[in-house]
């Protein structure tokens, strides 16, 4: 090693005098080793000095000082060496690298808790200039956290940041944190806020968001402390896809099966008909599909579309289709991002069994004004949003409409001119940021769709809802989030194709929900989740009422429906070796049916049906009638291979208390959701994954592959020619069986660089098995089947090519085996006509379906300061113009039976869009 | 491959679109524009024999008939009839009728009206060659229900492929019965009109000759009717009714655009009344035909039957046995002159020996009663049995 010998001679006639900031040494040293220094000058002065031996175990010192401050002292001995020192009162810190910068940003709650001193640039000596000059992270990226007071060596300190928008103030959520030298990382919570957990020492971080600059800095954490860090917007990666995995990380965190898009990846993606919807997007993914183009909801690893939970700000919707399924029941100008759990769910979230999905709105600019919208062929959209009071509160409101009936009117069929179809979507959401440890959002959403179709058909339906939703933060290592929300979907038809049988129907459910969530974070790798929460269910599954005074149509009362399902959940996640992170979770769900009910009791070794059964109990109002209850455990663990591998295996168990009465393939506008009742049991899916998961991070690529399997108990399925609008109890006409899912999703991620976007390929099979002790209480025989959203073989190719700052290109590539269809196989004659003879339950597919979509964006000009942005998107929507199935159906034509299919988009659907924004605001 | 562009109107009928069905199909087409049936083929490689048994005991009718056959293949769809088979009607005071295979797989017995009572129950019991045995379970007579109105309406319809308009006449039934009888109904449909060819024959052309036609049959295959049973089924009920009535059940349709509605139409409606079990039958048949494939169908069921094998309880049979009695109701649909109704326009041309000689014989000739010339064309064009129908006028026809 390297001796470094420091001769110095000092005599300084300081006027200053010995005070308690400055310590004044008047000693004299030959051929001393630092380390000696300082400990004689621990000892006999008090001082606390605090240093790797490493460090200075080559320094000696030669020098006589007298009436010498102890900082101008050691800025002469460590002037040589590249370290550094900081003085806090008798605390002395030597350290190396870059300079501590002690101004923090603009937190000032923090800051007076913990004040900070600043070093600035003018008190350094040049070569320190020099050398700082040449490392990668500048001086204003440095920050201190904490303070000397307060340092306990070996005691973890908690790091509390908040990360911003520079421009708008706004917090951003799901902003990445990762510390490089530890590999630990968190992200931040819907406030913007995250929270770490470091022994003291220095640290590199990076701070990541969507849409913004990534930003580094060091940091030195001495104690428990707070920072702000403000991202910049990033101004030139407009063009970017950007799938982020929550906890950052592919590889490290801990999540499985999930997804998480922004808005402003979503833009590059082509669309039909130019509207930007999150589902159709979410339809990229590894896993998810769709039965039919514009069906509504998706299909999460062969679960039936009422498996999925959306949630949009802690509101839960029922319904999330317009016209149908052709459009999201979302306004894409407000949504932020949306998370995709596929498994490995948190055990904060139950409910649904096969995906949550969880959609976050923008928070609205603190600072400025702004507006957005655009225009496509079917609807117009607007967002404002803006301050109420300055970086304290802000609003953001949005409004979409259609406007078909202009369309619709161009028709010259009298049918169609008779006919109308119009919908819209509003949302209004209030954030206020009380102070760093309170924040309050309010979030008020509502979408609508009517449709009539001539003298036939009338549906009309619509969600509405609202949350109140307050963080707070205990400490700085302890949070609660408390919300309480309520929903409500309501639909009503009118059927008038026949005067004497026409009817009108209404239904409701109101959803309530009240949950608190606390995280407690012990350390940047222990994290605790714990809460509550409680939903109570409210549903009148409606009167079928006749229509028109002509019609002498029975009136039915489908009854109403009270229900309540409360949930405790505490998750622990830890690391239990180095490299190998547990998350240990448990959930107890418990559902109670209410009266007032009444409830049939059927012979015991009978099949439930109308004849079989002997007696009717009644419930009271608020009493009882039938509890479901159990505990879902969630496991998951991480091992990682390398700094850039891992294994992540999990298991989850999920209830479901309600489902939707469906037995058609698609969700139609008027499917009732019904709770789990004294007869139909809740069905439950335990699910097992494991996956690889790899980065090239040189590259910007990511890839995963994960296989699953999972089982269903209680799947509910229907006898033939159910009805749901009639007076006979939905036990008879219900069956529940057994669905078994498996499959294995390999995705390649390019996130960075002109070339972004993902490739995914699943395998997947679904099958079904209903099995009741009697014939009528089977399906297909008692054999297993198919789902219906078994689709073997999925490819899914999304890319983003970025020509330059204001042209891109972007195309959508969509492959999967065709969805399985009973079909039939031969015909008999009866009467001197044919009938048909069926195959086995889904036993042939549909054919494959194949498309490509192509789009062009061209943003306007991009000068920062300009007030008013736009940018065209030109789509084309299944370029290839390829006649994808959508059904298939029969005709018997001349005593021959003849099999036909129609394909609903069978030629190239090109669109046009604009979007502006005024404001001079670029986020999204 | 054969691609149609279609026409949402025209699917309400041709394609019997409805409901949910409809109304999306209508929104694809305003706001995409762009919907396409073509041809579909499914490869089906699986080999199937099922017994079939169609069997009925209509009060009314005067011979009763059972029909047996095994189910055939979509590829090259034929009758194939069970021959040989032991057929009995059996009730339930263990009175036994015994039927005849008079046509292969046609087994028929008059029954004598007396020996069908109403309320009572009857069973079907099958013996095949190959010792198969099949029976039915009790099937009550039901109580007939007297039609109430047969109606029509002249009505605009769009073509399925075409788009164009067209006119013709829809046909609706209305339902009124007693609370008492039966609410499940079905009708058959026989449509029966008088057409006729261009004009006279006045010579026909048999291998190198004219030879006059004598003058009393001149006119002898000018006019024809035709009878024709409507393929299709119409089904409705009125469970869902306070009352035992229901109106403006929706028909057949007549195109103005073919020649039925040019001189006279006529529409014969049999109303049979049914049970539960008969009527779920055929209306899950009607739905299967629909749209098995479809996102807003459920999928095709198999119909419930009340026919069983003895032997093989597993066994599949297709079908259904059932009893009842008829009622019957006759419309005519005179010619009506607001109707465009498409005159079916013969071409002829003059008789050439080179060209026309050749056959097929006879060749028929008419002289045009302007220039004399004397025409020829299309046997269609001269001879109104050719088409199916008889020159002999139906008893009913007024």
């Amino acid at each position: 090693m390297k001796r470094i010998s420091i001769s110095i001679f000092l005599c300084f006639l300081s006027l200053v005098i010995y005070s308690q900031e400055t310590f004044v040494l008047n000693r004299s040293y030959s051929e001393l080793s630092f380390i000696e220094l300082v400990r004689e000058l621990e000892k006999d002065e008090g001082l606390h000095f605090y240093y790797m031996p490493e460090w200075l175990d080559s320094i000696y010192v030669d020098f006589v000082v007298q009436e010498t401050r102890i900082d101008d002292v050691l800025e002469a001995v460590l002037k040589e060496t590249g370290l550094k020192f900081h003085i806090e009162e008798r605390d002395i810190y030597i350290y190396e690298g870059n300079p501590i910068v002690l101004q923090l940003p603009a937190f000032k709650s923090f800051q007076k808790k913990d004040p900070v001193i600043s070093f600035n640039r003018n008190d350094m000596a040049d070569n320190e200039s020099k050398y700082l000059e040449t490392q990668s992270m500048s001086e204003e990226n440095f920050i201190t956290i904490g303070n000397m007071k307060n340092f306990r060596n070996g005691r973890r300190a908690a790091v509390r940041g908040k990360i911003s928008n520079k421009v708008s103030g706004e917090s951003l959520i799901g902003a990445t944190v990762f510390i490089k030298e530890t590999g630990a990382g968190t992200i931040t919570d819907v406030n913007g806020f995250f929270e770490l957990k470091l022994l003291p020492g220095k640290y590199r971080i990076s701070v990541n968001h969507m849409a913004m600059k990534e930003m580094e800095y060091g940091l030195n954490v001495l104690s428990d402390g707070a920072l702000t860090i403000e991202l910049e917007n990033e101004l030139i990666e407009l063009q970017e896809i950007t799938v982020i995995n929550k906890r950052n990380d592919n590889v490290k965190g801990m999540l499985m099966g999930f997804d998480r898009i922004s808005t402003k990846s979503m833009k590059e993606i082509p669309v039909v008909m130019g509207e930007k919807d999150i589902l159709k997007v979410a339809q990229m993914l590894p896993g998810v599909q769709n039965v039919g183009e514009g069906s509504s909801g998706f299909n999460v690893r062969g679960g039936s579309a009422d498996q999925n939970m959306f949630y949009i700000n802690k509101i839960s919707v029922y319904n999330t289709s317009h016209l149908f399924g052709f459009f999201t029941a979302f306004s894409p100008d407000i949504i932020s991002d949306f998370s995709l759990y596929k498994n490995n769910i948190p055990s904060k979230f139950g409910g649904r069994i096969a995906s949550i999905f969880e959609i976050n709105t923008r928070l609205g600019n603190k600072n400025n004004f702004f507006a957005q919208g655009g225009i496509s062929p079917i609807t117009g959209h607007v967002s404002i949003e803006g301050p109420i009071v300055k970086e304290k509160v802000s609003f953001v409101a949005s409004y979409r409409s259609t406007y078909s009936d202009w369309i619709l009117k161009r028709m010259n069929d009298q049918d169609l001119q008779q006919s109308n179809a119009s919908f819209y979507d509003g949302t209004l959401g209030i954030n206020a940021e009380l102070n760093s440890n309170n924040n309050i959002r309010v979030f008020l959403y509502q979408s609508s769709d009517m449709f009539s179709l001539s003298e036939r058909n009338d549906y009309q339906y619509s969600n509405t809802g609202g949350s109140v939703s307050w963080k707070h933060s205990f400490s700085n290592s302890f949070s609660g989030d408390f919300s309480v929300s309520s929903s409500n979907y309501q639909f009503s038809t009118n059927d008038k194709n026949n005067i004497t049988e026409a009817f009108t129907h209404d239904y409701y459910i109101n959803h309530s929900e009240a949950r608190a969530d606390f995280l407690s974070v012990k350390s940047e790798n222990h994290r605790i989740e714990f809460g509550v929460n409680s939903i109570l269910y409210d549903l009148n599954r409606g009167d079928i009422l006749p229509y028109g005074d002509d019609s002498n149509r029975i009136p039915i009362s489908l009854g109403k429906e009270q229900g309540v399902e409360n949930a405790l959940y505490i998750s622990d996640e830890f690391g239990l070796l180095p490299r190998l992170n547990l998350l240990l979770g448990l959930r107890y769900s418990h559902y109670a049916q209410l009266g007032p009910v009444d409830i049939r009791e059927y012979t015991e070794g009978m099949p439930k049906n109308k004849y079989n059964y002997n007696e009717t109990i009644s419930f009271g109002s608020g009493e009882i009638a039938k509890t479901y209850s159990g505990f879902e455990p969630r496991a998951a663990l991480n091992y990682g291979i390398g700094p850039k591998s891992s294994v992540k295996a999990s298991y989850n168990r999920l209830r479901q208390y309600i489902f939707l009465l469906s037995n058609t393939i698609a969700i139609a506008p008027n499917d009732q959701w019904k709770l789990t009742d004294y007869h139909i049991a809740p069905p439950v899916a335990d699910q097992l994954s494991v996956g690889f998961y790899h980065d090239f991070r040189d590259l910007g690529i990511n890839i995963s592959v994960e296989a699953y399997k999972k089982w269903i108990n209680n799947v509910v399925e229907y006898k033939d020619g159910a009805d749901f609008i009639s007076a006979e109890p939905l036990e008879t006409q219900i069956l529940q069986g057994f669905q078994d899912s498996k499959g294995i999703e390999f995705l390649l991620k390019k996130t960075t660089n002109r070339l972004t976007g993902w490739l995914s390929y699943t395998y997947s099979r679904s099958t079904v098995l209903v099995d009741g002790i009697f014939d009528e209480e089977k399906i297909n025989d008692g054999l297993p089947y198919p789902s219906n959203y078994d689709r073997p073989h999925s490819l899914n190719f999304v890319s983003n090519f970025r020509i330059s700052r204001r042209l891109s290109f972007s195309s959508n590539v969509v492959y999967t085996t065709g969805r399985p269809v009973t079909l039939p196989i031969a015909a008999y004659f009866s009467e001197e006509q044919q009938y048909l003879l069926y195959s086995d339950r889904n036993e042939y597919r549909i054919p494959d379906y194949f498309r490509i979509d192509l789009s062009v964006n061209l943003e306007g000009n991009l000068k920062y300061k300009k007030v008013a942005h736009s940018y065209w998107m030109l789509n084309i929507y299944n370029a290839s113009g390829r006649h994808n199935a959508y059904s298939v159906f029969y005709e018997v034509e001349e005593g021959q039976v003849l099999g036909y299919q129609l394909s609903i988009f069978a030629q190239p659907i090109v669109t046009l869009s604009w979007n502006f924004k005024f404001g001079n605001y670029n986020s999204d | 491959m054969d691609k149609k562009t279609i026409n949402i109107q025209s699917l309400k009928y041709r394609f019997r679109f409805s409901g949910l069905r409809l109304t999306l199909l209508f929104i694809v087409l305003t706001f995409f524009g762009n919907a396409c049936i073509e041809p579909f083929f499914a490869e089906i490689e699986e080999e199937t024999k099922i017994i079939t048994i169609e069997g009925s005991l209509i009060k009314g009718n005067d011979v009763q008939t059972i029909i047996i056959s095994t189910t055939t293949s979509l590829v090259n769809q034929k009758f194939i009839p069970v021959r040989g088979c032991d057929v009995k009607v059996i009730d339930e005071l263990n009175n036994s009728f015994t039927f005849d295979e008079n046509v292969d797989g046609t087994y028929s017995l008059a029954i004598d009206d007396t020996d069908l009572v109403y309320d009572r129950q009857y069973r079907l019991n099958i013996v095949t060659p190959t010792g198969g045995k099949y029976e039915s379970e009790y099937e009550i007579l039901n109580r007939s229900v007297a039609v109430d109105t047969v109606y029509y309406e002249v009505e605009e319809r769009i073509e399925t492929y075409t788009g164009d308009y067209m006119e013709g006449v829809q046909f609706y039934i209305d339902i009124r019965a007693e609370d008492s009888t039966s609410r499940y109904f079905r009708w058959n449909l026989s449509e029966t009109y008088e057409y006729t060819t261009g004009g006279p024959i006045s010579y026909f052309f048999f291998d190198t000759s004219l030879e006059p036609i004598p003058p009393r049959n001149i006119w002898a295959v000018f006019r024809c009717w035709i009878t024709e049973d409507i393929q299709g089924l119409y089904l409705s009920n009125t469970i869902n009714l306070t009352i035992n009535e229901k109106r403006k059940i929706p028909l057949q349709y007549v195109s103005a655009k073919t020649d039925r509605l040019k001189i006279k139409y006529s529409l014969l409606v049999t109303q049979y009344t049914m049970n539960e079990g008969a009527y779920n039958y055929w209306e899950q048949n009607k739905i299967a035909t629909q749209e098995p494939g479809g996102l807003y169908t459920q999928q095709p069921s198999r119909p419930l039957t009340n026919l069983y094998s003895v032997n093989d309880s597993d066994e599949r049979v297709l079908g259904y046995f059932w009893a009842s009695s008829r009622s019957e109701q006759r419309i005519f649909v005179p010619r009506i002159n607001s109707l465009n109704v498409h005159d079916k326009i013969c071409e002829l041309h003059v008789f050439d020996i080179l060209e026309d000689g050749e056959g097929p014989f006879p060749i028929y000739v008419r002289v045009d009663e302007e220039t004399g010339a004397q025409m020829v064309g299309n046997p269609y064009c001269f001879d109104c049995t050719l088409r199916g129908g008889s020159t002999t006028k139906p008893d009913f026809w007024k």
